[in-house]
């Protein structure tokens, strides 16, 4: 555990019980249900799960930026302290998206304007939200650009004229223009390849150090969340199924699917073949009964099968969302 | 995406059925109007002015004459064809006429065809017994005889028949004005009647000694005689015309034409002018479109060129040169439109070629050894075949429209009437200003209907092709 | 720099376009002998003045002809009527590029030329006010009407005015004018059937602006009506297409301001198809004008392509199509440039 987490004990943020539905032709599927996660200040959180979990609908809602066709409840959510869930509209958009929260989306290719240069993209929200001059804000988006190692000439260029890796970068250094207290990364290197996604993992790296941000990182990779993250969410078909403290997740996964998660990753130090997940992904639209791993769990028994599982304790570790570990308790 | 999905999603959205609903109503009609009508219908009749002598001219529909009350005045025509041998020499057909209205016959004709006499020619007579049970010889006249160098038995009236226009018929005027004179001591001269030969016949003086005419309703017996001089004279068939002031279920133009018959005849012209451009233009333009995507290089280069110029060619105005100066021919208006109608699709199928190509279907299947055109056409064509599909619909009521302008600015081809050329006319003829709704109406809402039927289809397959504008429920 | 090299290149391929306009007309006209059958109408015009000005010099009848022979031939070979007409073809070209469109044979210009190129000319401005005013009217409510129903999609508002659109597509720009003189002029009369000027018109020149703009009222209504439709569910297309696009959340994330999203991160993206859209119906809207022009007796090029037709008067229908399609190509490069200027990703590629 860092010492920051010991020290604060009031977290930067809190959600409760969040669930986003989409709207469809065919109904209406619950892409993530009940999940609940607190992020303390400094702190770093991996959210990780195959795809199709529903990680970046949760990143979406918790900017509260999620398509028309999306709704979202929640028992609370705070920044802060802050109620985030019920601010007005105007509010929300004025004092916490980008100034408190910032986010660097899965689709980084589609997340710029063609045709505005980079730079008006980037020094925008320092002019929109805090009112720099122009030149001011250029000169802290130039900054900036140094620190994720962009060209300065990157600033008048348009986004067509930029590579994924590029993209990337600009996309992470306008998360940064206004401080955010909390960065949400979705999938931030995905789209790169092993050497550009190495770098960019190093700069994140940096920047957490030097920023003191708080992270959300959000990928479908354990071995890169675990790189950079101090707590571990796992999630499975819309729910958090087991969650804890990085080293403890990686050392002595609890819940099946955290264990055949971390045997499918290729580990070339220890040379094992990777074993697969049998089985498909669950379809939201029309979910398994109970627990919703069940059709591919190893250990499923007849309980499993009916009733869902609700998150239990498990003490120096975190918490699972297992049958197997209600006796234990 | 294949085709059963794309039916079903058309089919889901209220205008897909309302286009299925209508195209069907009209392919309907325009098969029926295939089987039923002859193929040289344009020339043979809508265009022969003898054919529509006898019908009013410029009159709404009948339905119009049922609200019209005691204005209205029906068309009433009698019609007999005699057997071929009469025992008699004098030939009687006598018709019953039920008249009852305020207005009197808008005209008269009579019309006699096939007349055949071996000596002298056969005497011709009209006469009519009124409701107050005084006659009337409306006319009476002698075939003209032998021609020099004719020899009998002598033929007349075989092709065109003799259509006396009994309305402004000179011996039809002297004979009421001897009749009025004798019946209602009324003195005037042919002149002075000249435009009242119904009122006269179907009415009387208002008052003693006046021209001025009120209706005589009851039943008029007509009687046409044929006084013949030979036992094998004959005269063919025998028509009687009284005019009314509607006619038909769509009214008549200036010309008596029957403007239901073109109306309906248009449904099958419209298709085959929107679905031959259409289809031609679509199988051209996405053929272009593919090789050009598929090929490369240099082909891909004069392709793209060349549809770009082709393609800005404003369509209307070469329209309008081409036709007036190469003739006006439907069938060359259709070649001009396909001809300037593919290019549009060849630039935007190539760029989806383009896409497809570097995706992996088509590696997958190079991979497995499937021939070069094989490739082209069965997985290209899977794929770009739902947008395909929706610009061939989409560019049919375009064809329509396009061929109906032309029509409009009387650039269409004479021998087939089409809607366009129906409103032409109209227009021509001044029958917006003279509101004659019905002439003027009709065809623009069908070709609005038809073009419509297909929009609508299109707007229903839109979101079948592009996914981003699927409607939630 | 590229940008330069881009522009040339869309004037060259609109250049090639004229120019295939121009050799189908040429082409055409020699082909089927009716280039030959208007120069020799010219000739002879000119031989009629001719003879009667010799006639009153020259007594004796048979050196009078040989006199007018030799004129005539001396003409025909200077319009090339010696020649076949496709040896003739580049000069014919040629004159119909520098607009030298001949003499018309029964149509007059206002003040009674014959001159082709007066006749046409002097309809342009009319053709123009109609068209401009039209498609800024059309351009600025589709715009209005198509965003706001992107905004809408699905609800009731937007599926009506999805039909209507339909039926605006469907509607032919004729016989919307037809029917609006039918209702307006006959039956509620509140505006004029057609023309540009009452009879008499009025003197003052205020008073007959007025009376030409009561005039142009129903024309412009019919050209807006037939294109709106469209155009407006093109705007919402576009419009609804771009507002999917992801870029679109990540400025709402970035807290900016829902104008701000509007105007910078969709209208200013989907402008460029758009534009693309305008071009694409320009040359219908140019068809819409003809017509409309003729449904009422509007004075400009449609309309005389209508009475050119009527009166089989070539000369006049040639010089129409050529100018039309120069207006064309014109108006597409127009739009082009303003496609470059707004889509950078076309600018720089
Ligand atoms: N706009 C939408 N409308 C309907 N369903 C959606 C929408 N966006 C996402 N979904 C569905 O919600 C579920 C979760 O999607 P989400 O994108 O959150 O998953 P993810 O974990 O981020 O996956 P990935 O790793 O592929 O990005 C999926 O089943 C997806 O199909
Ligand atoms: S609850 Fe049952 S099915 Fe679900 S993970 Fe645990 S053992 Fe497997
Ligand atoms: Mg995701």
């Amino acid at each position: 555990m860092s010492k920051v987490a010991i020290h604060i004990s009031e977290p930067l943020l809190e959600v409760r019980d969040l669930k986003v539905n989409y709207k469809t032709p065919d109904g209406v599927l619950t892409a993530v249900d009940a999940v609940s996660l607190s992020v303390a200040p400094g702190e770093s959180l991996g959210i990780v799960g195959e795809s199709g979990a529903g990680k970046s609908s949760m990143a979406l809602a918790l900017m509260r930026v999620l398509p028309n066709n999306a709704t979202m409840e929640a028992t609370a959510m705070e920044l802060e302290s802050l109620d985030i869930l019920k601010t007005p509209e105007n509010t929300f958009r004025r004092t916490v998206r980008w100034q408190k929260i910032s986010m660097v989306f899965q689709a980084a290719l589609e997340s710029l304007n063609p045709v505005i240069k980079i730079g008006d993209q980037v020094t925008e929200p320092l002019i929109v939200h805090q009112g720099t001059p122009k030149n001011m804000a250029k000169a802290e988006v130039l900054r900036l650009f140094e620190l994720v190692s962009l060209p300065a000439e990157t600033f008048n260029r348009y986004p067509h004229e930029l590579s994924g890796g590029l993209k990337q970068r600009v996309l992470i250094a306008m998360s940064l223009v206004l401080r955010p207290r909390l960065l949400i990364l979705d999938e931030p290197t995905s789209a790169l390849d092993v050497t550009i996604q190495a770098q960019i993992m190093d700069q994140l790296k940096d920047l957490k150090k030097h920023l003191n941000l708080s992270i959300i990182f959000v990928t479908h990779d354990i071995a890169l969340a675990s790189d950079i993250c101090d707590q571990l969410a796992v999630m499975y078909a819309g729910r958090i199924v087991e969650t804890g403290p990085t080293t403890s997740i990686l050392n002595s996964p609890q819940h099946p699917y955290t264990q055949m998660l971390l045997a499918s990753m290729p580990l070339i130090k220890e040379n094992i073949e990777p074993q697969f997940i049998p089985g498909d992904p669950p379809s939201f639209l029309h979910p398994p009964k109970g627990c919703r791993f069940h059709p591919r769990c190893p250990y499923v028994f007849e309980k499993c099968t009916s009733d869902e599982p609700s998150l239990i304790n498990i003490p120096k570790h975190g918490q699972v969302k297992c049958w197997l570990f209600e006796t234990k308790q | 995406m294949d085709t059963k999905d794309i039916l079903t999603i058309m089919l889901r959205s209220g205008s897909g059925k309302a286009g299925v609903a209508l195209l069907l109503g009209i392919v309907i009609i325009s098969v029926t109007v295939v089987f039923l009508f002859p193929m040289d219908f344009g020339s043979k009749r809508w265009n022969n002015p003898a054919a529509w002598a006898d019908n009013p001219k410029s009159v709404p529909p009948f339905w119009v004459g049922l609200f019209m009350g005691n204005n209205s005045i029906a068309h009433k025509v009698f019609e007999v064809s005699p057997q071929e041998t009469q025992a008699n020499l004098v030939q009687n057909y006598s018709f019953h006429y039920e008249y009852n209205s305020g207005k009197s016959p808008t005209f008269t004709t009579l019309s006699f065809t096939d007349v055949t006499f071996h000596n002298r020619p056969p005497l011709l007579e009209l006469n009519v017994v009124r409701p107050d049970g005084r006659e009337i010889v409306l006319y009476q006249q002698v075939l003209r005889g032998a021609r020099p160098g004719e020899s009998s038995p002598y033929k007349r009236f075989e092709e065109t028949p003799l259509r006396v226009f009994l309305t402004s018929e000179t011996e039809t005027l002297i004979s009421l004005v001897s009749f009025l004179e004798a019946e209602f001591d009324v003195k005037t001269n042919p002149e002075a009647l000249s435009g009242l030969v119904e009122q006269v016949v179907f009415g009387q003086p208002s008052h003693q000694g006046n021209l001025e005419f009120v209706p005589l309703n009851g039943q008029y017996d007509f009687q046409i005689l044929s006084y013949m001089n030979h036992p094998s004279d004959s005269v063919g068939s025998l028509k009687l015309v009284l005019g009314g002031n509607s006619f038909g279920f769509m009214g008549t133009d200036s010309a008596g034409r029957d403007l239901a018959l073109g109306l309906l005849f248009g449904f099958p012209i419209a298709l085959i002018i929107g679905l031959t451009t259409s289809v031609f233009a679509t199988v051209i333009g996405s053929t272009l479109g593919i090789i050009s995507g598929f090929k490369g290089n240099k082909t891909d280069i004069i392709i793209q060129r060349f549809s770009d110029i082709w393609s800005n060619v404003p369509l209307l105005p070469i329209l309008i040169f081409l036709i007036f100066i190469l003739g006006q021919k439907l069938w060359i208006v259709v070649i001009i439109m396909i001809l300037f109608g593919w290019p549009g699709l060849t630039i935007v199928v190539r760029s989806m070629v383009l896409q497809i190509r570097t995706g992996q279907l088509v590696e997958s299947t190079k991979a497995l050894g499937a021939s070069n055109s094989r490739i082209m056409f069965r997985h290209i064509l899977f794929q770009i075949a739902p947008f395909v599909l929706a610009q061939m619909i989409f560019f049919t009521p375009a064809a329509i429209l396009a061929e109906a302008g032309l029509s409009f600015l009387g650039l269409g081809d004479p021998s087939i009437p089409t809607w366009g050329q129906i409103l032409e006319s109209g227009f021509r003829t001044g029958a917006v200003y003279l509101g004659y709704w019905w002439w003027i109406m009709p065809p623009g809402v069908l070709i609005v209907i038809t073009a419509m039927a297909f929009v609508l289809i299109a707007l229903a397959l839109e979101p079948a092709i592009n996914p981003k504008l699927r409607v939630e429920k | 720099m590229s940008l330069g090299v881009t522009l040339v290149g869309r004037a060259l391929s609109l250049f090639g376009v004229l120019i295939v306009v121009l050799l189908m007309l040429v082409v055409t006209l020699g082909a089927t002998g009716f280039s030959d059958r208007i120069l020799g109408a010219i000739v002879n015009e000119e031989m009629r003045g001719i003879r009667e000005g010799l006639a009153q010099t020259i007594r004796n009848p048979d050196e009078l002809e040989q006199v007018l022979n030799t004129q005539r031939e001396e003409r025909e070979k200077l319009y090339g009527l010696d020649k076949k007409w496709h040896q003739r073809l580049p000069d014919m070209l040629w004159r119909l590029m520098v607009l030298d469109l001949g003499e018309a044979r029964t149509l007059r210009s206002f003040d009674g030329s014959p001159k082709v190129t007066t006749i046409v000319l002097e309809r342009l401005p009319y053709t123009m006010v109609l068209i401009t005013s039209a498609s800024i009217i059309t351009a600025v409510a589709g715009l209005a009407i198509g965003v706001k129903l992107a905004t809408k999609v699905g609800s009731k508002f937007d599926r009506i005015v999805s039909y209507m659109s339909a039926i605006s597509y469907a509607l032919p720009a004729w016989w919307t004018g037809i029917l609006f003189i039918l209702i307006f002029a006959f039956q509620l009369r509140i505006l004029p059937a057609g023309g540009i000027h009452s009879t008499p018109p009025p003197e003052q020149g205020l008073l007959r602006l007025i009376d030409l703009i009561y005039h142009a009222i129903l024309p412009i209504i019919t050209l807006v009506l037939v294109s709106l439709g469209a155009w407006i569910y093109t705007v919402r297309t576009m419009v609804l297409n771009t507002s999917q696009e992801f870029f679109v959340t990540v400025a709402r994330a970035k807290g900016l301001p829902e104008r701000t999203v509007t105007l910078k991160y969709i209208l200013r993206v989907a402008a460029p198809p758009i534009v693309t859209n305008l071009v694409l119906g320009l040359a219908a809207s140019l068809g819409g004008a003809i017509l409309t022009e003729t449904v009422f007796n509007w004075p400009g090029m449609g309309r005389l392509y209508y009475d050119a037709i009527l009166a089989a008067d070539e000369a006049v229908i040639v010089a129409l199509t050529f100018i039309f399609a120069l207006l064309y190509v014109t108006a597409r490069f127009v739009l082009e440039v303003l496609y470059l200027i707004l889509d950078p990703r076309i600018r720089y590629s």
